[in-house]
Formats: C-alpha cells, sequence, structure tokens
C-alpha cells in the first residue's frame, strides 16, 4: 500500500438548490519522501483535494488512507491532532498572524506540537537570519512566504502541502521559494506536494498529478527529476 | 517558549487600547444593567413577602352576608389545611372630621393578624379612641388629641371618638396619599377616603363581619409563587366544602374570597 491513497474520492458542494461536484471519484497515490506537483486549471479541485489531505475538510464519498490509517472516518477531535503532529501548510496568501514577528509566528505553529524543530534554526535555513524579529507588515511577499514555509516545516510535519505558494510572486522570488521546498523534500526526505498551474516547473517533481473537472486526468511519475535551478520559464 | 496566543492577544489589545477599553466598560455596563434588571423582579417580591409575613398578613379573606359567629370560625378552624382564623369587623362610616365629612373604612384592631405599624401616637385603648391615617390628619388640620365623630350610625358603642395616633396598614400597602384607592362603598360618593382603626369592642355587634384565614405552611412559601399558590387552592377547596354544608342547612351564607395577597 502507498503512503498516501485516494480512492474514488467524492465531494459536493451544496450551494441551496445547486449541488457542486467538486472532486468526482479522484484516485491516486504518493509515495513516502517524493515531491509531488499538482497541475491543473483553475477550479478543477485541486486545492479541495489538498484542504481534504491536510484534514481541514471532509469527503462525501471514497476513502482516503495517509500512513495506512483512514483519515475520513476521523472525528473532528482526531481531525484537530492529525493536522497538529502531521500537516504543514503553506497558503498562496502566507496567512501570517499580524500581530507577531517572524519568530513568534513559528513560535505559535510549534507550541503545540510535541518533536518540532528549533524555530531558530529554520528561520536560518530559509534565510531570514536577520529578519526574525520583524513582523509581517516589515517583510516583501518573498519573505512573508519563506516565514510560512519555515512555519510549516518547523513543526517537523510528515505531510508539506504547499497550495499555489509562489501564486503571488514574482518570477525570481518565486524561484527562491520552489528551491527552499525542493531542498526540504531531497534533504529532509520530507513528503511535499505542490499544487500550481504553473506547468513549467513540473520537471523538478518526482510525479505530476494532472487534474481536470474534478478528477484525475493523467499522472506522470518523473524517473529523473530536475533540480529547480535547471529550470525557466 | 512563551505562549504566543498570549503575545498575539496583549499586542492586538495594546494596538487598540482605546477601543478595548470602551468596549470593556460597555459590556460591564450592560452585564450591570441585565444583572439589575434580572434582579429587579425577584427582589420585589422577596421584600413584600417579608413583609406581609412579619405583619401575619392573611392568605384567604372570607365575607359573609350575614356574618361569622364564633361556632363558623371554629369550624373553620378544624379544616385540615388552615392554621388559624381571625374574626375580625369592619364598617364603612361618614365621620365628622370638623369641617367636612369623608368616607371612612373602620377597622378593628387585631393584635394578630393584618398587624398595623402604630408610626405615631399609641393604640387605641378604649372604645372612646381612634388611630387614623397620616393623609387624613393632614388633609383635615388636624393633631393627635383632636375629635372625630362618626355620622349617623347605631352600630357602635362610642360615636365620638379621640385621634390618639396615626396608623400604617398591610391592607393598605398602595395608599400612600390621599388620592390613592381604597376600595368601594355604599356610602357618599363610593369611594373610601380614609381608613381607620378602632377597639374591636367598639363594634356594636354579635358577629364578625369577616375572616382571616393563614393557610399551614404558607407563610414559608414565597407569597404567588407556584408553590404558595398551590396550599391556597388547596385551602380553598376544602372552605368551599364547608361553605355548601351550610348553603343546604340553610345556616348562613358566606362567599370565600380568595383575595390572593395583592
Ligand atoms: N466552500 C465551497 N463551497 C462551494 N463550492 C466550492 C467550495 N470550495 C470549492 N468549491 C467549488 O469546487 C470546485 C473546485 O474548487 P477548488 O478545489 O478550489 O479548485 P482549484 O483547482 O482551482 O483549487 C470549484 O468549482 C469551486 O467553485
Ligand atoms: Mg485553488
Amino acid at each position: 500500500m502507498a503512503y498516501i491513497e485516494f480512492k474514488n474520492v467524492n465531494k459536493t458542494y451544496q450551494m441551496g438548490e445547486i449541488e457542486i461536484k467538486a472532486l468526482n471519484k479522484t484516485s491516486f497515490e504518493i509515495e513516502k519522501g517524493e515531491l509531488v506537483v499538482i497541475l491543473g486549471p483553475s477550479g478543477a479541485g485541486k486545492t479541495t483535494c489538498l484542504n481534504i489531505l491536510g484534514g481541514m475538510d471532509t469527503v462525501t464519498g471514497g476513502k482516503v488512507f495517509v500512513d495506512g490509517k483512514d483519515i475520513t472516518k476521523y472525528k473532528d477531535k482526531d481531525l484537530i491532532l492529525y493536522r497538529r503532529n502531521n500537516i504543514g501548510f503553506v497558503f498562496q496568501f502566507y496567512n501570517l498572524v499580524q500581530n507577531l514577528t517572524a519568530l513568534e509566528n513559528v513560535e505559535l505553529a510549534v507550541q503545540l506540537c510535541k518533536d518540532h524543530l528549533d524555530p531558530k534554526t529554520i528561520l536560518n535555513k530559509v534565510g531570514l537570519k536577520n529578519r526574525i524579529d520583524n513582523f509581517p507588515s516589515q517583510l516583501s511577499g518573498g519573505e512573508q512566504q519563506r516565514v510560512a514555509i519555515a512555519r510549516a516545516i518547523a513543526k517537523n510535519p510528515k505531510l508539506l502541502l504547499c497550495d499555489e505558494p509562489t501564486g503571488a510572486l514574482d518570477y525570481k522570488t518565486g524561484k527562491q521559494i520552489l528551491k527552499l521546498l525542493e531542498e526540504t523534500a531531497r534533504k529532509e526526505k520530507m513528503t511535499v506536494i505542490i499544487i500550481t498551474h504553473n506547468a513549467a516547473i513540473a520537471p523538478m517533481a518526482d510525479k505530476i498529478i494532472k487534474f481536470k473537472n474534478g478528477s484525475v486526468s493523467d499522472v506522470v511519475i518523473n524517473k529523473k527529476p530536475k533540480s529547480i535551478d535547471e529550470i525557466e520559464w | 517558549m512563551k505562549n504566543r496566543i498570549n503575545t498575539t492577544c496583549f499586542r492586538e489589545i495594546k494596538s487598540s487600547f482605546k477601543r478595548f477599553l470602551s468596549l470593556l466598560v460597555m459590556s460591564m455596563l450592560g452585564v450591570g444593567v441585565f444583572v439589575g434588571i434580572s434582579m429587579a423582579a425577584p427582589s420585589m417580591m422577596k421584600s413584600i413577602d417579608e413583609y406581609y409575613d412579619d405583619s401575619n398578613y392573611y392568605d384567604v379573606k372570607l365575607i359573609s352576608t350575614l356574618g361569622f359567629s364564633d361556632e363558623n370560625i371554629e369550624d373553620i378552624k378544624k379544616l385540615d389545611s388552615v392554621k388559624e382564623v381571625y374574626g375580625s369587623n369592619s364598617k364603612d362610616v361618614l365621620l365628622n372630621t370638623g369641617e367636612n365629612e369623608s368616607v371612612v373604612k373602620l377597622i378593628g384592631l387585631n393584635e394578630d393578624i393584618n398587624m398595623v405599624e402604630i408610626t405615631s401616637g399609641t393604640k387605641p385603648k378604649n372604645n372612646g379612641e381612634i388611630v387614623v391615617e397620616e393623609a387624613l390628619l393632614k388633609k383635615n388640620n388636624l393633631k393627635i388629641g383632636s375629635y372625630v365623630s362618626i355620622v349617623n350610625d347605631d352600630g357602635f358603642k362610642k360615636t365620638k371618638l379621640k385621634i390618639v395616633g396615626t396608623v400604617k396598614s398591610p391592607l393598605y400597602i398602595n395608599a400612600a396619599s390621599s388620592s390613592s384607592d381604597r376600595g368601594n362603598t355604599n356610602l357618599g360618593t363610593g369611594k373610601i377616603n380614609y381608613y381607620a382603626y378602632i377597639p374591636n369592642d367598639n363594634f356594636n355587634l354579635d358577629y364578625y363581619t369577616e375572616a382571616y384565614v393563614t393557610v399551614k405552611g404558607a407563610k414559608e412559601k414565597l407569597t404567588n409563587s407556584e408553590n404558595y399558590n398551590k396550599l391556597v387552592d388547596n385551602a380553598l377547596n376544602e372552605i368551599e366544602d364547608i361553605k355548601n354544608d351550610y348553603k343546604n342547612k340553610d345556616i348562613m351564607k358566606f362567599i370565600p374570597k380568595l383575595i390572593t395577597r395583592f
């Protein structure tokens, strides 16, 4: 059995009279330590899929296995623990707490985790050594996203989920962020899933999952992933 | 490592301290007002209950067209639910207060039930004495020591009465000024102007005009609470039964009337 398995997952949103099928019989597998890129047009169900995997949303049908456990059976309380101990999440718009400095934002995230990493060390690693006492409003977009990544990986999660992490960044900064994620995946052997609509960065992944209209249209396994440094777009 | 939830809360407060302070004051005021409002009714109920308990106020008042004999009173006293029965007299009269006449309800002074408060002077000690409302004195320019007389009534042994004091009665708890309602009568304008107390012996009667009943266990209950009303209803049913007995024997007719205490 693979490390992560989506089996015929359905997700419908009831909007009054209308039913919206966000996921329709979605199935895929991800192995431990893989760097995965999820591609697909807007509205294809990528975010919905990642939210379910992150324990932030529930399925309408089907099963989701993570490390052998069926997370669709989890109650609210189990999901809280699952999110706390297994998941690191990076959002498109950073979602930092504005009242806390970079360091404090990371500390906030790890204060409930058991096996977390040292916040200062992680911030050094993402290249923010001199900015740890700055508030988010004093940081650029790329720097804020690096704080968000530091916050996610400081929890030492089993899964690092990134929903369009470079969507709001320029080319150069976006590349730096992807580099950071790639390093995390390769060096720390963390399972990293990145959503993007930029097909050009797909070659950096071990596996590319393509979404279309709520289901997986194609899965490509990349035997020789390129380093992000070799990719231009 | 510090709890960063506290850090963010603290900074949030610090950065908008004026807003925080006004919200705090507003919610304190709101809570205060709400507590005040929600406590007002129970505390009013409680203070009226204490007042009634202190003055041994009645639970049921009985009125009869033919009056009550001592025998009738004894019969009612025997009922299971009844604690005590007090015969009492009262009569509405025209009282000459010097320049003009007022309609006054004269009530026999009873030591044990509906106990009055003598606010100045003394209790009436003999048939020639009376205690009146403060308002009657003021309205008619009278003083303690002045005389009033009952107009044209042979129901009393003495009709020329000396005012020896002023009185407050729990029967007229809302009669604070001379214009307050004290009930109706068939004399004068039809409105009772004042009440006054005289010794029971001054009534030239061989029966009681009304009987006041206290109900067993009622004093411990809060007046007009559900439990209180249950007890009193129960007593009323028993009294109703004797009333029907009397009616069949055609001895006496009376109306038990629950004057629930308000
Ligand atoms: N909370 C929601 N309520 C209703 N519809 C939703 C909700 N979230 C997503 N959807 C719908 O589900 C579909 C998939 O959305 P999403 O997973 O966000 O797509 P994307 O691949 O762009 O991330 C879209 O049609 C979207 O409108
Ligand atoms: Mg999305």
